[in-house]
Formats: structure tokens, sequence, C-alpha cells
């Protein structure tokens, strides 16, 4: 019944986001025909692209049409891309750029992130605990893009480890797409790694105190066993929590990065088309990256009650 | 940790050591994708850009600006303008390896000139009756149109098999020298060497990979690492990050763009001559070029530039930069502390932008102060271009091969006319340019033509920027032309 | 960590007090153009040398600040009072309210804030006010989410059940019991907040969407400078580090805070 209900609110949610996103394009000054035609545009041809497209049509039926559409897995076709590039494609061949990207972001994060807060948990007030926090908070501060800028400048234009940008397609060049991503995801990396080095921190104070510790500690198990294995194994479930969350703002800043490096993603997809005017595309692509973001909720929804019982008896 | 830094480390190295390029592959970048394949329904300048390599129409541009032979061997104008008679090229095949006919030149001009399929049919008013006489096409026109043959070397105008039509918009088929093999939108096209082009000697290249790459930035990058080996459109912001490295060339030649601020004729102030006048001595062309063309481009004063050679008149003398002019100007137009007005300025466009920017700074000498409006390419077509609701803006206009087609859009009814430009002797004249056949007598026609609307003020004219290609230095037999076309087909390596 | 709320404190006093200080005095008009020299690099004259323009970057910076300022308070003061009554009523109340207050809120903070800057820019013209309005909508569901699960977790807890039991009004128990207990964390995640508008406000002006030129954003200036990092990199280097001072500072007073607020962590 709980997941049923929270299934049911998610796709509410997505129902509205589609409506809002609908009705927001539809505000927006800028008509495609116009943008197709260019500086060579005369009222005739206006016209004709117009009822090309089915722009003469009210935006009520325009979005049912859409909607039931929708419905039966068809997003429609690009208006800027040519015709036999439908929305679906477009967003398909997107994906794989965003979704890695997002992971191996959120894998490179956490694997800065845990060793450097159980190690600082485990040193606490000490030296290198303070130098891992301000290393974190440093972390936290710096905008991701500059952060881009600056790596592409140093590791691809000056060092040439890395390509400056731009990806090929894994099925032309896996090895090489896998490449171009590793920069970018490192540099998304590092504001979550520093978040989540202090969310680990804490998480394994807390452990740290409990009292099956103690009683590790007082049979003389070493402190190197107690932090790896027990206290780190404890502080997970509310790490990967947080980490979920950390993944929707990872989705997010994949926006920015991704034109930042000319990453052909998700983000740079729904900029472009906002910019053409491609209605079809950004209804499609933004449709998708809720749905992204509100699949990634509804799966922390489901793990909270599992961590906080307090919530489960009222639910 | 140790391990994933040296793994990383190590992967990195790879990357950087990625053996180079095979030397009849070419990579070549671009800033967005094409529109649509179909020669009737793009509209893109971008897409004609590479359709040049895939399409062909009966005739087509020569990087002179003349027009020579491309499916129609030779072709002839009857002395009253009103008949051409094309004939066709023996053995030119299409990628799908049928030969060309004359029938397939008639459907596809047919097709093009007619007003309930084509948007593009507007240009071909003109045109009475197509027809296929052997391998012969014959047009004939209801009047001398002194611009026909030009058109027909544009994409609109190319000649494609008619079994394609559907297919065209996605997997065009054509008869250039490449043949378009894969399609990636937001990542990268392929073009692979028609084997059997009608000119065995072309294409030299085997494969031409056009990256889409929409940052300048990453472009630069890319040529600085050799990803990429040919930028044929470099934003001139970022010339000096490619200058003298060792692996790349910059070959600039004149773009053929009409760069101007547009104004808006029809609002108070810029309604009163006396205030347009003051704006032309009040921008100083020298500084825009230098600071946003970074010492590239030729000053104008007219909607042509000398890249159309005999038909452009030099009219940069009529306003001298002179502040002191300008000021009097205004005073005489009853604005003596001047006065402020928006400059919308188009986001993608840096060239633009930047000119816009240093003519605000220029003009707030005179006392006009100028907001600045960026604004997206979108909001920039509908606000400014179609409904023509703006004060001042800066922009270009693309060149073609025929000076009618520049200069028409100052015609007093015109849709196209952004600035509101109204001269009844201007639009006779535009009316008797296209009916005249002598080509002395039009070469006056038009530099008159250009010469009024510098006298009106109807803008301030900027600059033809360069066009600045960038390439690795082994690439060889770059060509530059007056329209907007890239060539591939002469591009070869060589050491 | 004493130390840490000092030091945050710090640094933001010195970012105000540039950006304040730019109203009455730069050493240049930050707009002023030079156009015979640009991407000189520092030195006595231009302390941190000037931009493709001529323009003098310290003038720029220290003017380059305020769109980011006032993004961080507008978004700190409508997120914090109109997240918290949405976050509240639904923490409170539960039931369908709940189940459509966090739906909207679920579905604004799935639309990522570059989109919702793009849909005002496009509405409202590019420019601070559509930044202002991206960062605002984009922060009231975070302190709404925040303040209903805290509300969830305090409104089971004994004080708040006895109240109950005895008999206390429902605003009695929101504003007496509950919400106090919310302050800390609510204050803490406003410095945060703060913080992140400053990131917001950088990363949006980076695309372009925000303060538009001649005017300077730290932002924008990173996007102008971003073609000629190669080439001179004091232009893509201070602005930048202008910014990473400034939400450090926010975030390190976040931190004191938090400490100071709640020792437990």
């Amino acid at each position: 019944m709980y997941w049923l209900k929270k299934l049911a609110g998610m796709l509410a949610t997505l129902l509205l986001v589609s409506m809002l996103t609908f009705g927001a394009l539809y505000l927006i000054p800028g008509d495609p025909a116009v943008l197709i035609l260019g500086t060579e545009a005369e009222p005739h041809d206006l016209e004709l692209v117009r009822s090309q497209l089915g722009l003469d049509r009210p935006v009520t039926a325009q979005y049912t049409r859409w909607l039931s559409d929708a419905v039966h897995g068809d997003f429609g076709d690009s208006i800027t891309f040519s015709k036999g590039y439908s929305v679906s494609r477009l967003v398909a061949s997107a994906l794989p750029v965003t979704i890695p990207l997002a992971v191996v972001a959120i894998l490179l994060s956490l694997l800065l992130a845990t060793p450097l807060g159980a190690f600082a948990a485990s040193r606490r007030g000490g030296k290198l605990d303070s130098l891992i926090l301000t290393l974190s908070q440093t972390g936290l501060s710096i905008p991701a893009f500059w952060l881009g800028i600056l790596a592409i400048q140093f590791f691809a234009v000056d060092l040439g480890w890395f390509p400056p940008g731009s990806m090929p397609k894994w099925s032309a060049d896996p090895a090489g797409a896998a490449v171009s991503l590793l920069l970018p995801a490192l540099v998304l990396a590092v504001p979550r790694a520093a978040i989540l080095t202090r969310i680990v921190r804490t998480a394994m104070l807390e452990a740290l105190g409990e009292e099956y510790i103690r009683t590790a500690r007082g049979k003389g198990v070493s402190e190197w066993v107690i932090v790896s294995k027990h206290a780190l194994k404890n502080a997970l479930v509310s790490i990967s929590t947080v980490a979920g969350i950390q993944l929707i703002q990872l989705l997010a800043g994949t926006i920015v990065i991704e034109q930042v490096f000319s990453l052909p993603g998700l983000g740079r997809l729904i900029l472009s088309s906002v910019l053409l005017r491609d209605l079809p595309v950004v209804q499609g692509a933004v449709f998708a990256g809720a749905a992204l973001i509100l699949a990634v909720n509804f799966l922390l929804d489901s793990v909270y009650p599992l961590i906080d019982p307090r919530i489960r008896g009222v639910a | 940790m140790h391990k994933l830094l040296c793994l990383i480390l190590v992967i990195g190295l790879i990357a950087g050591c990625s053996p180079a390029p095979v030397s009849d592959e070419l990579v070549v970048a671009i800033p967005t994708d094409p529109d649509n394949f179909h020669p009737h329904q793009s509209v893109a300048a971008a897409t004609a850009e590479i359709a040049y390599n895939i399409y062909e129409g009966l005739v087509k541009a020569a990087p002179d600006g003349s027009i020579i032979p491309a499916l129609a061997a030779e072709w002839d104008i009857s002395p009253d303008g009103l008949k051409y008679t094309f004939t066709l090229r023996e053995g030119a095949k299409f990628h799908n390896g049928r030969e060309v006919t004359a029938d397939d030149a008639v459907y596809c001009l047919s097709r093009l000139a007619n007003p309930e399929i084509s948007p593009k049919s507007r240009d071909y008013t003109s045109v009475q009756t197509i027809e296929a006489k052997g391998n012969q096409v014959i047009i004939t026109l209801t009047k001398p149109d002194a611009v026909f043959l030009a058109l027909l070397t544009e994409f609109g105008a190319s000649i494609y098999p008619r079994e394609a039509e559907e297919q065209l918009s996605t997997k065009p088929i054509g008869t250039g020298p490449f043949v378009l093999t894969a399609w990636e939108p937001n990542n990268s096209l392929t073009l692979d060497k028609f084997e059997q082009y009608w000119n065995p000697q072309l294409p030299k290249l085997e494969k031409v990979t056009l990256k889409i790459i929409p940052e300048p930035t990453t472009m630069v990058n890319s040529l600085l690492t050799g990803h990429v080996d040919l930028v044929p459109r470099l934003e001139p912001d970022y010339l000096h990050q490619v200058e003298d490295q060792p692996d790349l060339q910059i070959i600039d030649s004149p773009m053929n763009l009409v760069q101007l601020m547009a104004i808006n004729n029809s609002v108070p102030p810029f309604d009163d001559i006396r205030v347009r006048q003051a704006l032309n001595y009040a921008v100083n062309r020298q500084e825009i070029i230098q600071g946003a063309g970074w010492g590239k481009g030729t000053a104008i004063g007219s909607n042509l530039t000398p890249a159309m050679g005999p038909w452009y008149i030099d009219l940069t003398d009529m306003y001298p930069y002179n502040p002191e002019k300008a000021k009097e100007l205004l005073t005489e137009a009853g604005y003596p502390q001047g006065f402020s007005a928006t400059l919308h300025l188009p986001a993608p466009y840096p060239l633009h932008r930047n000119a816009g920017e240093i003519i605000a700074d220029q003009l707030e000498a005179v006392g006009i102060k100028l907001k600045l409006e960026v604004i997206e390419w979108g909001t920039w077509l509908e606000q400014v271009n179609a409904n023509r609701d703006y004060e001042l803006t800066v922009v270009g206009f693309t060149g073609r091969l025929d000076p009618h087609t520049m200069l028409n859009r100052y015609q007093s009814q015109s849709g196209r006319n952004i600035s509101y430009f109204n001269n009844p002797e201007y639009d006779e004249l535009l009316v008797q340019g296209l009916e005249e056949t002598d080509p002395a007598a039009r070469v006056e026609i038009y530099q008159q033509l250009q010469t009024i609307l510098a006298q009106e003020a109807s803008n301030v004219y900027i600059m033809d920027p360069s066009q600045i290609a960038v390439m690795s230095r082994d690439l060889k037999g770059w060509a530059n032309y007056p329209v907007y076309v890239l060539d591939l087909a002469p591009l070869y390596r060589s050491k | 960590m004493q130390k840490s709320w000092l030091k945050g404190s710090l640094l933001v006093a010195v970012m105000v007090l540039i950006t304040v200080a730019g109203f009455f005095y730069t050493p240049y008009p930050p707009n002023q153009m030079n156009i015979q020299r640009p991407l000189e690099p520092p030195d006595s004259e231009h302390l941190l040398g000037t931009d493709n323009f001529g323009r003098d970057i310290f003038s720029r910076i220290m003017v380059g600040g305020r769109p980011a300022f006032e993004a961080g308070m507008i978004a700190v003061l409508l997120g914090l009072t109109l997240g918290t009554i949405w976050g509240a009523a639904a923490g409170y109340f539960r039931g369908w309210l709940e189940e459509i207050l966090m739906r909207m809120a679920d579905g604004l903070y799935s639309l990522p804030s570059v989109l919702m800057a793009l849909l005002a820019v496009t509405l409202l013209g590019p420019g601070q006010a559509s930044i202002l309005v991206a960062v605002s909508l984009a922060n009231i569901p975070i302190f709404a989410r925040l303040t209903r699960s805290l509300f969830l977790s305090l409104r089971e807890r004994e004080y708040v059940l006895a109240a109950r039991a005895i008999g206390s009004s429902d605003s009695r128990i929101i504003f007496r019991h509950i919400l106090p207990n919310c302050l800390s964390t609510l204050l803490v995640q406003a410095s945060i907040s703060f913080a992140a508008a400053v990131l917001a406000e950088a990363s949006l002006s980076y695309l372009g969407l925000g303060t538009q030129p001649p005017d300077a954003s730290w932002g924008r200036m990173l996007k102008e400078a971003q073609g000629f990092a190669g080439l001179a990199p004091w232009a893509a280097i201070f602005p930048g580090l202008a910014i990473a001072l400034t939400v450090l500072g926010f975030n390190r007073l976040g931190d004191g805070l938090r400490d100071r607020l709640d020792p437990k962590l």
C-alpha cells in the first residue's frame, strides 16, 4: 500500500511537471517557425512551416495529443533535427552520456569520501581531522564549472592527459568514450565528495559511540578492524541515503558540466533545445530528466522508513 | 587511493598517446547539427554549408564567385534572357548508383518552385515551365531574371533521385563527392568518399568526420590537442589561442557577411536622419574591428562587402569617425544631451555581442546611453527579425552570389526589411536591377542602391568580418568561397 | 572547531567589504574599455590585470559580487519563510494536505534550477530578476522538505505527545514545541543555502542567463575569460577565486553555527 501510494504520487508529480513545462514553453516568446526560417523569413513561408509543424492548433489540443502519444511511448519528432529523429531517440542517445557521468561521479565521490571521512572520524579533533574538514569545505566551495575550466586547461590542454571535451559514441569508440567522461566526472565528484566526507565522518562518529563498538574495543579488537569493519558497515546505511540525495544534485549539476565539456548529454539536449525552441524535444527531455530524479526520490522515500522506524509506524 | 590515482593517470596517458590520424581521414569541428538534409525543407545555413559536399545542382559557385558547371556540363541563355538550356553531364551518378537523367532535374526543380510544397518557392516566381528534352533541361521564364542562374547554385536547387524523396531528410542521396554514412545528432556526422563521383580526381580524402562542438573553447582546445584537424569558422575572440602554434595554420579570408548595427528607422528618435547620421559618425569602425574582430575584418559603408567584387562600391568615407560632428547633429535634431535607447544583441554570436559592447562604449562619448540586452537567437528572430519590435541591434547578413538578394531586403514592403527603410527611388531601382540584362548597367544600378542606403544613413554598416579557418599544418587544398559553403573535396594531407 | 566560525565570518566580512566598497570607489570605472591594451597581466597599474576589452579586472570583481550577494539574500529570505511554512503545514497536519504539498515540492525540486532559470528568463527576459526567481524557487522545496522531515520526527517525540495529551492547541504545539527545535537546523541550512545561491547565480551567469553585459558579475566574467584561459589565466582565476572565497566563507559560517548550536555533531 505504502509503495503503491508513493508510486501514484510520483506519477501525479510527473504529470504536473509535464503540464508545467508545456504551459511555460507555450508562453516563451520565440516561434519555432521563425527560428527555422532564420533571417530570410517572409510571412508566407512562416505560415507554411507553422502548419507543417502543427503549431496552428490550440495549446490544449497540442497538449492532449502529446500526452496520449506519450502514454504509448511516442514523444513526437524533433523540429530542429530532421524528421527521422524522434524525441525518444534523441533522449535515448543522451542518457548513455548523462547516466554514466552521474554514476561514475557519485562512485568517485564515494571512493574519495569514505576513506577520508572514516579516517577523519578515527582521528577526531586531531590535526588530520581538521585538515580533512578544511579540504572538504574548500571542495564544497569551488564552483564546478570553474574547476572544469581550469582542469581542461591544465590536464587536457597543457598536459594532454584527457580529451578537452566532446565525446565519441560508445559503440564507435568505447575506450575513448570512457576516457572523455573521466575528467568531467572527477570535476563533478569534487563538491559531492566534499559533502559526503562530512556525512561519512558524522555517521562514523555516531557509530563509534555505540555500545557494541565499546564492547568490541573492550575485547581488544584492533582499531583498524573497528573502524573499517564494524563502524563503517553501520554508517553505510545513512551514507547511501545521502549519496542518493547527492545523486539528484549531481544530475542537475550535469547541465552546467556538460556545457563546459561539450558532452552530448541530457543537460545539453535540454539547454540547446530550449534555446532552439524545439518544443517536443524540450518537453521529452525535461520529462526524462524529471522522471530520472523522481525515480531516485522514490527509491529514497522507500528507504526512509527502513532507516527511521518512527516514520514507518505512521505510514 | 593510490591505485585509483594510478589508474586515472594510466588511462589519461593512453588517451594522450593515441596514434595520429591516418593520412586520408579528417576530423572537422562544426558548431551545430544540420537541420534537415531535404533540399526543399532545410533552411539553416549550417546545413547548406555541409550539404555542398553531398548534393549538387545543375551549376555551382566557384571560389571566385563565378558560376561553373556541375551536373550540367554546359548551358545556354537565349538573348532575351527568357530561355535557359542546360545540357547534362554524361555518366554522372547518384549515391544509389543510378544515372542522373533530365527527368530528375525537372522533377526536383518543379517541386522547388511549387509554392504549395516548398518554402523556398518565392525565389522562383519567374519560372514559367521546366521541361526535359533528351539530356537537356529547358527552363522558360516569364520575365528576365538576372538572379536566376545564381539561385540555381544554392542548396535548394540540388538534384536528387525522385525515388529517394521520403528518406532525404536524414539519409540524403545526391551526386556530390561525399556520401553521408552516419549521423548521430548532437555528436557527429560521417562522410565517406563517393567512389563513382563524376570527377575522378575528387574527393581526395577517404573519410571526413564532422564533430558537433558548440563551445568555441572546446573547439580550440580540441585543435590544440590534435583531436580535431580543422575548424572552418573560428570566432575571432579565440584567434590568439591558436596563433604561433607550430602544428597549426590559420587562413583568414573575407567572409562576405554584412555586419551592421540595424536601426529601426520608423521609431523616434531614429526616424530623424540627423540622429542616424550622428550614430554613423559616432561609431569608430576601426576600433570595433580591433576589439571585436581582433584586427581581422574590412570596414564597410553599405549593405554589400568587397567580396562581391565589381558590384561593391566603397562608401566608408561617407561617415568618418567624428564624435564632434555627431554631437552637432544631435543638437540640431533636438538632443543636445543625447538620449537613451536599447540595443539588442544575439547571444550565440560573440562577434556581434562584442561589437555591441564596444558601440555602447563609443556612443556614451556623444551622450547616447545604450541599454544592452543580450537575447537568445530564438527571441532575436521573433522579436527583432519577424516582429521588428526593437530600436537597435547588431547582426550579420550572409552574403549571396548576386547583389540583388542582398539588397532587396530594403524594399519598402519586404518582410525582411528590419530597418523599415522606405525610399521610393530605391524600390524602383530594385525592379530595374532585376530586369536589366546588360551587366555594366546592372553594376551601375546596384552601386546606386548601396549609395542610397548610405546617404540615408539607413543603418550603421560596420564590417565584413574575416572567416578564420584554423587547420593542422599538413592539410592542403583549402578553398574559400564568397558563399556559405565548406568545400571538403579538394582537401588532402601532405607532409 | 570554534575557529571555523571566526574564519568564516572573516572571509565573509572581507568579501562584503570589497563589494560594499565597490559602491563608493573602484580603481577604474568597471565598464571602461581600453581596446588598445587587452589581456594585460597583473601589475602595479592593474592589480589583477585586464580582460579582453582592456577593462580592469579588480574593479569588475568589486562590483561583480553584487548579483551574487543579492541572490543569496533573496533566496534565503524567500526560501526560509515560504519553505518553512510549506513544510511545517505538510509535516504537522499530514494527510491529503501533506500529499499535495509534498507532491508540489517534489515537482519543483525535480525541475533543475538551470531549466527553471531558462523558463524565468524567457518569461521575464534575461537578467538578475530571472535569477532571483529561479534561486528562490529552487530553495523553497529544499526548506519545505527539510522542515517536513524535522516535523515528522519531532511530532512523535514524547514532549510533543505530552503537549497534545494535555490538549495544547495546534499553533501552540507548532510554535512553542516543534519549531524552536527546528531552528538551529534551519539556520545552518540558511547559511548553506546562501552559499549555494551564490554558486547558482555564478553558474547561471556563466550560462549567460543572468547579469547582462557590459555589467560585471563573477560568473559572467568567468564565461568571458574561458576563451582566454590559456592566454590570460588571471582573467579566469580571480573571478573564480572570488566566488570560491565567498562560498567558503558562508559554508564555514554555517559549520561554525552548527558546532555552536548542535555540539553533538
